[in-house]
């Protein structure tokens, strides 16, 4: 079993950190495209939008708490020609808003990107703040396309990649400190394009956004206890790279996704369709099962949710048992 | 000469003697139309037809040759169910072929019993959802001034859609971003689904609210084309930094005398001896309405 792979050179020999590269990146978009608007809903600081703010003033719409009237703001600007990036935390975006998100932004194939920032668990305010069902809200969406970054590479890849794109985009966004896995000199991020970062013959690990890195450790552990593990990087939940994921599931055998999310609606639903459909096999899922999460830390609430290394080598297992007894 | 790719906006502005006379007209287009094709929801299209009338053949810059041109002013219909009246206008401007109107609400006709955007030129917006429009208008009014355009956006409301909180999330934005690009009009009947606005839900006085909200608002009888045209007038004026809303005051089912004020022609059928006496009811114009 070898571990060294020609694409487990798109990871970092050294995983690191930055700072705020989402505030960066779109400050970059805005001086690129002079077609690109920011609209915020007084979360300007907390969505770090304040730097676009202060370069292009007259690109830049404060609304206030008002999401629903944002997104259809933004809606009427995408009419005519702007490209939106709408900003709020994503419950806010995703639970508020659905219907103008719905009949306006999905319904017209608007030319809209909303953008959830702190995903999953990564919010401490609890569950009012805690997007875990954005996906499947998002996903279930006629034409939406739904991105989940994993790193500061992806999400300063991403921006550009968002406003390319014609039609409706929802993306989560990290904000602050935020993990560098993937080399920027050699990462590439397409849209609608899964990474395999890792090849292996027992079991497929399919992760999204901040799952990436404890999947990798879990990986790590697994073949440490003798089970080679297969790493497939899915960054855009849709539309699903069903090929890729077809491709290196039938290497397999056996499969477990990850995401910082309900097991219900977002990537494990996504791939749970596609093996039913299209290749039976074992399937785990890890994430948030049918409950709400407690306030807390992320660290706290990933390890009390099982989102970690040791919750993907559970899983893992259990999968790959199923597999010798089939 | 004209080119094909000229802009002609208007043929020519009418007055409202000539208003009064294409009310009249579209009125009778509507009746015709809900006969042939099995029904409409008739009320409320007869109550705002006057609004709708004076906007699209005065005030908002249009040309259904070219209803793309960047310099036509935005016509936005918020409650979608108002569908015949913006037909039978875009029909009569030029928009789509006048035959099409016989095929209102038919499976597969772009002409649906609510306006989508994208169905028939000249829809702008989707409005079978109530209360969202506004918020498109705000943002298409923000639109044009970043970009340095000079047209307006005109939306056109429903009385009783204002019960919607959005509604009030797009009118505190419209002031605070002085839109005075931005026109409004609310089609005030006085009903909503379950009954009288007043009984279902009381958000009156509209005029006070909005000018709360920072707007400029004009009240006047939203069926006598002089006062409409007035109203419009007073918030058409250039150089505007605020909102300007006129508030319709208006009666279900105008015109037609059978129907107006009565509850069993909120989605109207009119067999041939309805559609006669409705007519009859519309000869001679503007003295009928």
């Amino acid at each position: 079993m070898t571990l060294t792979t020609p694409t487990q050179s798109l990871l970092l020999a050294r995983p690191s950190a930055a700072f705020g590269p989402y505030k960066q990146a779109l400050i970059a978009l805005g001086e690129a495209r002079d077609d690109v608007v920011v609209l915020g809903a007084d979360l300007g600081t907390s969505t770090e939008i304040d730097g676009f703010q202060a370069r292009f003033p007259d690109r830049y719409f404060n609304v206030g708490a008002a999401e629903q009237n944002e997104i259809d703001i933004a809606v009427g600007m995408s009419f005519e020609g702007d490209i939106p990036f709408v900003h709020s935390f994503g419950v806010f975006l995703t639970r508020r808003a659905y219907e103008q998100v719905c009949v306006q932004v999905a319904m017209h194939r608007a030319n809209v990107k909303l953008v959830g920032v702190i995903p999953g668990l990564t919010s401490r305010l609890g569950p009012t703040h805690q997007a875990i069902e954005d996906l499947a809200l998002m996903r279930t969406l006629p034409g939406m396309t739904v991105l989940d970054p994993a790193d500061a590479t992806e999400i300063t890849q991403m921006v550009p990649a968002m406003a390319e794109l014609d039609g409706p985009v929802y993306a989560r966004m990290m904000r602050r400190e935020v993990p560098v896995l993937l080399d920027p000199e050699r990462y590439r991020f397409r849209i609608g394009q899964a990474v395999p970062l890792r090849s292996g013959t027992d079991v497929l690990l399919v992760t999204t956004g901040l799952m990436l890195g404890p999947v990798l450790a879990a990986a790590d552990l697994l073949a440490a206890r003798g089970v080679s593990a297969a790493v497939l990087h899915c960054p855009t939940i849709k539309p699903l790279d069903v090929p890729a994921v077809l491709d290196l599931a039938a290497t397999c055998r056996a499969v477990v996704t990850a995401e910082n999310h309900l097991v219900a609606g977002g990537l494990g639903s996504s791939v749970a369709e596609v093996l039913g459909e299209r290749l039976p096999l074992p399937l785990e899922r890890v994430g948030i099962r049918d409950t709400f999460a407690v306030p807390g830390s992320p660290e706290y609430l990933f390890a009390r949710y099982g989102l970690d290394a040791q919750g993907v080598v559970e899983a893992a297992l259990r999968a790959v048992a199923r597999r010798v007894q089939a | 000469m004209t080119s094909p790719e000229e802009f002609r906006p208007f043929p020519a502005p009418l007055d409202v003697a000539e208003l009064s006379a294409k009310t009249a007209d579209l009125r009778r287009l509507m009746i015709e139309v809900a006969h042939r094709t099995g029904g409409a929801y008739l009320a409320q299209a007869l109550s705002g037809i006057d609004l709708l009338t004076a906007i699209a053949y005065r005030f908002a810059r249009g040309d259904g040759a070219r209803p793309d041109h960047p310099d036509r002013d935005r016509l936005l219909l918020s409650p979608g169910h108002y569908a015949l009246a913006l037909y039978v206008v875009l029909a009569d401007r030029g928009y789509f072929d006048r035959d099409l109107l016989w095929t209102f609400k038919d499976d597969g006709s772009p002409l649906e019993l609510a306006t989508h955007r994208g169905t028939v030129p000249g829809v702008e917006a989707s409005g079978g959802s109530l209360g969202q429009v506004l918020s498109l208008g705000v943002g298409m009014a923000l639109a044009a001034r970043r970009r340095g355009q000079g047209h307006r956006v005109f939306v056109m409301m429903s009385d009783g859609e204002q019960d919607e909180g959005q509604i009030w999330e797009a009118a505190a934005s419209a002031a605070h971003y002085r839109l005075g690009n931005l026109v409004a009009t609310i089609d005030a009947n006085g009903f909503q689904v379950d009954g009288p606005c007043a009984q279902v839900m009381d958000m009156e006085p509209l005029a006070d609210k909005y000018r709360a909200f920072g707007w400029d608002a004009i009240e006047c009888d939203g069926n006598d084309m002089a006062a409409v045209v007035g109203a419009f007038q007073a918030l058409c004026a250039p150089g505007r930094r605020r909102p300007g809303i006129v508030i319709g005051r208006t009666v279900r089912g105008r015109g037609i005398s059978f129907m107006e004020g009565n509850p069993a022609f909120h989605y109207a059928r009119l067999d041939p001896g309805l559609r006669d006496r409705a007519m009859a009811d519309l000869e001679g114009g503007t003295d009928a309405v």
